[in-house]
């Protein structure tokens, strides 16, 4: 039994290459590297926090699923709030505003399940997602501690597995997509010594990536009912921790 | 920070950081299924083994009403020939030599997968089931192999029953059973492979005929006569009704009755006498029978079915049971034309050439015989004495004693010839007739003649030639010469002539023992009539149309009907009927029985006797 087979369909609509982000990257590393100043600072800062995840297409998904299946069975896990993982090194052109290279890490997912004595079964859709991009921080307050204004964009690499396990047998899909991400948040932190530990919170808002089946990129997920793309959707609040430590007397002198 | 709580940290980055793993079981309670349900499936075969033609492009059908089943699967030879998805469908087979032989058994698999109904996920995704499996083996067989074959022909319960093999074929239509070519029944049950012929009742003659949807297929004949079922047998009771009996049929089952017939050989004549239809009914008492003519009666099995037409007598014995013939009255020695002679008491006289017997009526029994040679008996009117004709002599015999009294050589009789007619009355004096054509009034006891004369005509030995009880008148039928007129001549002596005195046609006279008057019938009246002066004394009207005999002692006479079928026995005076008796064409058509004579209510004829019982 393939849960899933009705909604894959073939199509081909616009996507963002992951090359081109990279590209970015490390354009905006290379500018970093040139540009002219002295006594400024590298800060290395890996953060932790919670995100939450629209995924409005997918849970949309999984109520047609449990529509069409052949048994009454419940969505026992629907894409909770998860905590997620970011890295990032800033340069700080002055003492009020920095920029850098950002990267995040996202995973969450769903599930539909059923079970009786004659078996179980479960339909689940496990989303992660590497985002790189590059990271703004301009400093609205600077004193024992420091309130940042702190912007993200980055594009986000996500994979979609759906599994799907009937009893004894199961199968496996996998997706990828791509998206335009945008965080905007406010940061508290307070610098000592050579660290800094900062708490930010903002909202991730995610432009949405269309799946396409790994290996065949024409197949797209799709709701073969209305026809419509079924994108994975990232958009949510986010929270985090960070520790950040910072490197001194770094300099580029160029000519 | 400490290394530990840095390693804590680290520690739970790493096991969080993984790729997510949904969580959570929706466990629902069903109970499942544990009793097999029976399954009912419609298959156009019914047979474990099937038979298919090898001319014809065979469809199998297959349904059902169970809408729980999900898919039945047939495979020929492990091979899959149809998978159906459905609660009916159908498939097709043709013979074909590549792949298949004739007369080879093959193995056809069908599996049926039925829903158990729990609603369990396993039952939903037909991954829960109950399956149901046969395996029929499957023969290609020529065409004129493919008719069932009659297996058993069996009576049962009153009838008979014909099984066969059930037909291993597809697309039954009807079985065409035939009993003979022009009987048959249809049963259109595949399944019913037996019948029972309600028309049988002793010839079958059986092959059945399969009606298909591909063709009609006949099997071999299979006879099955049994008769000679009833074995009748016909017998007399001791109030003269006769009794016919018969063994129960074996196919009583199949009966509407019997029945009886009765028939007579002598005259190839057959009449149904009743029709019984209670079964189990085995006698019949019917009237009595005829006396001295043979009856067989035929006892014919009337089938609800079909019942046999009868038609003729051919008829009756092709399809009916005979009894054994039966003849009313006792048999008895036989005496030759017209020598019977019954004068007053109780005991008669006859011969058959060479005795002389007494039969006596009381007791109904030869009381005594002597030895004759000569084809001519005569005895007193009173019964005392009577004359045997030896070689060169007449014996006069006393009828008590049957001992010779006198000895009468030839050479004292008249002319010295030998006699052909000579009769007695009780004077001792009679009429004799020899060769010479002259009659003769003669004295036996004193050996001396009285009277010579002739008579009008020729007389032959058979004519009735009799001698008043005083031997004074002689009365004589013959023919005239010339044969033109049958007539009756009645002559007187007086001393030594002898006169005619009346002459008429008559078909029956006698003279009266008792009252010494003469007798004589005609035109159904019987007339007596004076010796003294010829007046008639009275007459009697007859309502039959024959007189055969008076029976002096009990003074009644016997007559026949105008269809010589009735005797009747009758008061001589007043013509009261004291009993009847049937008889067939009497002194018609047969040939044996021209003679009868009645004396104390016993019949003769040649051969037989009949002691009749009624009130005096």
């Amino acid at each position: 039994m393939k849960i899933l087979r009705n909604y894959i369909s073939d199509s081909t609509i616009y996507f963002i290459n992951p090359f081109h982000v990279y590209k970015a990257g490390i354009a905006i590393l290379l500018f970093l590297l040139v540009i002219r100043s002295s006594g400024q600072q590298i800060k290395i800062e890996g953060g932790y926090g919670l995100g939450s995840y629209t995924m409005t297409d997918l849970k949309k998904m999984n109520t047609s699923v449990l529509e069409t299946l052949p048994v009454e069975a419940g969505i026992t896990d629907n894409f909770p709030v998860r905590p997620y993982y970011y890295l990032s090194i800033d340069y700080n052109f002055n003492p009020g505003f920095s920029i850098g290279l950002t990267g995040n890490y996202n995973t969450t997912g769903s599930r539909i399940s059923y079970k009786d004595y004659s078996g179980e079964l479960i339909f689940d859709n496990i989303l992660s997602s590497y985002s790189p991009g590059i990271q703004l921080s301009v400093a609205l307050v600077d004193k024992k501690f420091k309130i940042s204004e702190v912007n993200n964009i980055s594009c986000s690499l996500s994979r979609l597995k759906i599994k799907e396990k009937v009893i004894s047998s199961s199968e496996e899909y996998k997706y990828k997509s791509n998206s335009i991400q945008f965080e905007p948040g406010i940061k508290v932190s307070f610098p000592f010594s050579r660290f800094e530990i900062g708490a930010k919170a903002g909202y991730l808002l995610d432009l949405k990536g269309i799946n396409r089946l790994k290996g065949d990129r024409d197949t797209i997920l799709k709701d073969t009912k209305t026809g419509d793309e079924i994108k994975t959707n990232w958009s949510g609040f986010r929270i985090s921790i960070s520790i950040a430590m910072t490197i001194h007397g770094f300099s580029i002198h160029t000519n | 920070m400490k290394p530990i709580n840095l390693a804590a940290i680290v520690l739970f980055l790493l096991t969080n950081g993984c790729e997510y793993e949904p969580k959570g079981v929706y466990e629902v309670k069903v109970d499942p299924v544990t009793d097999t349900p029976e399954i009912t499936v419609n298959l156009n075969f019914q047979t474990d083994t099937i038979y298919i033609p090898s001319s014809a492009y065979v469809r199998f059908d297959y349904s059902t009403s169970d809408q729980m089943v999900r898919y039945a699967y047939f495979a020929l030879n492990q091979r899959q020939i149809s998978k159906i998805e459905s609660t009916s469908g159908s498939f097709s087979i043709l013979f074909n030599s590549d792949l298949y032989q004739i007369n080879v058994p093959y193995k056809l698999n069908i599996e049926l997968f039925r829903s158990t109904g729990s609603g369990s996920l396993a039952d939903r995704i037909q991954r829960e089931g109950f399956l149901y499996s046969k395996e029929f083996t499957l023969i290609f067989k020529s065409d004129a192999d493919m008719a069932p074959r009659i297996k058993r022909v069996v009576p049962e319960n009153g009838s008979l029953k014909i099984i066969w093999e059930k037909f291993k074929g597809v697309g039954f239509v009807k079985y065409h059973v035939f009993n003979g070519p022009d009987y048959k029944i249809v049963i259109s049950d595949q399944n019913q492979n037996y019948w029972y012929d309600l028309s049988f009742i002793g010839y079958g003659l059986y092959y059945i005929v399969v009606e298909t949807d591909y063709g009609t297929y006949s099997s071999s004949w299979y006879n099955f006569d049994d008769i000679n079922l009833l074995s009748p047998t016909a017998s007399k009771l001791p109030d003269g009704k006769l009794l016919i009996s018969w063994k129960k049929h074996k196919y009583y089952g199949n009966l509407a009755g019997y029945r009886i017939y009765k028939f007579i050989p002598l005259v190839g004549e057959y009449s149904e006498i009743a029709f019984i239809t209670e079964v189990s009914d085995t006698t019949l008492v019917c009237d009595e029978g005829i006396f001295g003519i043979k009856e067989r009666f035929y006892v014919l099995p009337v089938a609800k079915i079909r019942p046999y037409i009868i038609n003729d007598d051919g008829d009756l014995q092709n399809y009916a049971a005979v009894t054994n013939d039966l003849i009313l009255g006792e048999s008895m020695t036989s005496f030759f034309n017209r020598c019977f002679l019954h004068p007053k008491g109780s005991d008669c006289y006859f011969f058959t050439g060479t005795f002389i017997y007494k039969f006596n009526c009381t007791s109904q029994s030869l009381i005594d015989s002597i030895s004759c040679n000569y084809l001519y008996l005569t005895v007193s009117p009173d019964g005392s004495k009577l004359l045997n004709f030896n070689t060169d002599h007449i014996d006069m015999v006393d009828a008590q004693t049957m001992e010779t009294t006198e000895s009468i050589p030839l050479s004292s009789l008249p002319d010295g010839k030998q006699p052909v007619k000579f009769l007695i009355s009780n004077t001792n004096i009679g009429v004799l007739t020899n060769n010479s054509g002259n009659y003769y009034f003669y004295d036996f006891q004193n050996k001396t003649e009285l009277a010579r004369f002739n008579i009008n005509g020729i007389t032959q030995s058979y004519d009735i030639t009799k001698v008043s009880p005083d031997g004074v008148y002689f009365c004589d039928s013959h023919f005239t010469t010339g044969y033109s007129d049958y007539i009756t001549e009645l002559f007187e002596r007086e001393n030594s002539e002898v006169s005619l005195v009346w002459t008429d046609k008559v078909t029956y006279y006698d003279f009266d023992p008792d009252n010494f008057h003469f007798v004589f019938f005609k035109n159904k009246t019987l007339y007596t009539v004076s010796l003294d002066d010829l007046s008639t004394l009275s007459e009697l009207p007859v309502e039959d149309d024959y007189l055969y005999d008076i029976d002096w002692n009990r003074r009644e006479y016997l007559s026949l009907n105008a269809g010589r079928n009735l005797f009747s026995i009758c008061n001589l005076e007043t013509g009261e009927v004291k009993a009847k008796i049937k008889t067939v064409k009497f002194d018609g058509t047969s040939y044996d029985n021209e003679d009868i004579f009645l004396s104390n209510k016993t019949l003769f004829i040649l051969g037989y006797r009949l002691k009749l019982d009624y009130p005096d």
